[in-house]
């Protein structure tokens, strides 16, 4: 029984392009603007980054979502408040993407709220 | 190890289907189903604009950071051994921004809104078979 099944699953994963994923993506922020902070022109830029990977285009682990990236941009103040923010993706990928790692960075100035 | 590999492969072609869209189409966050699609009642996110600190009312009374996320559940089942089979799929769940923010009031009591609201999306995908996408809201609230 085993036998007959291990085809039919591994065919399954083949044709979906993954065995396991457990990822998170972002998908939207609306940041703050200066006048919505107490913003001086001495609050420092800071940036922040959070990833997921995948491997041999079966398998996808990590968290790239907006709320990981902007706990690690304020992890030395996790009050303050973001503004001016930028995000970009950045992907590295080798050997044909057999292995990618896929970041969202989040960049912006420390405000107080 | 080599069968690994070969699988690696014959997987690459079908992670490479991601066709882009027209920029002038919204990206909804619609779980694609692959087969033959027997049932689908999903809701998924398409746009939500919050409010940011500055634009709170007067008399908010901000009650700390809140969390809640909606969820779709999708099935596919081969109908063959083959690579490449036939599939039959369903789909079904809210993952839409909706459920998620009704989760949040739920868990939040007398809530009136949000703000700095990051929405993120969680994947996971077991074998093919299984795959669940949640859209997630983390913010803050005000009363």
């Amino acid at each position: 029984m085993k036998q007959s099944l291990l085809p039919v699953f591994l065919a399954a994963s083949l044709s979906s392009g993954c065995l396991y994923t457990n990822i998170h993506a972002p998908r939207a922020y609306r940041s703050a603007t200066p006048s919505d902070v107490k913003a001086s022109s001495s609050d420092p830029t800071v940036s922040g980054r959070s990833c997921y990977r995948t491997a041999l285009y079966l398998f996808a682990w990590g968290d790239a979502g907006y709320s990981a990236a902007l706990a690690d941009a304020l992890a030395g103040d996790p009050k303050a408040v973001l503004y001016d923010v930028n995000t970009d993706t950045h992907v590295r990928s080798y050997v044909v993407g057999l292995y990618s790692k896929i970041c969202t960075v989040v960049s912006g100035r420390v405000g107080r709220p | 190890m080599s069968l690994l590999l070969a699988a690696a492969l014959l997987a690459a072609p079908a992670s490479a289907q991601t066709a882009e869209k027209p920029s002038y189409r919204a990206n909804g966050g619609v779980m694609g189903m692959g087969g033959i699609l027997l049932f689908q009642n999903t809701e998924a996110p398409l746009s939500f604009v919050s409010l940011t600190e500055g634009e709170l009312p007067p008399d908010a009374v901000k009650t700390g950071p809140v969390r809640g996320k909606g969820c779709q559940h999708g099935l596919s089942v081969p109908l063959s051994a083959s690579l490449r089979p036939t599939q039959i799929s369903g789909a079904a769940g809210k993952g839409g921004t909706r459920e998620a923010l009704e989760r949040i009031r739920e868990n939040n009591g007398e809530l009136r809104g949000l703000y700095d609201v990051k929405i993120d999306v969680h994947i996971i995908g077991i074998l093919g078979l299984y795959r669940r996408q949640c859209v997630e809201i983390a913010a803050r609230g005000f009363r």
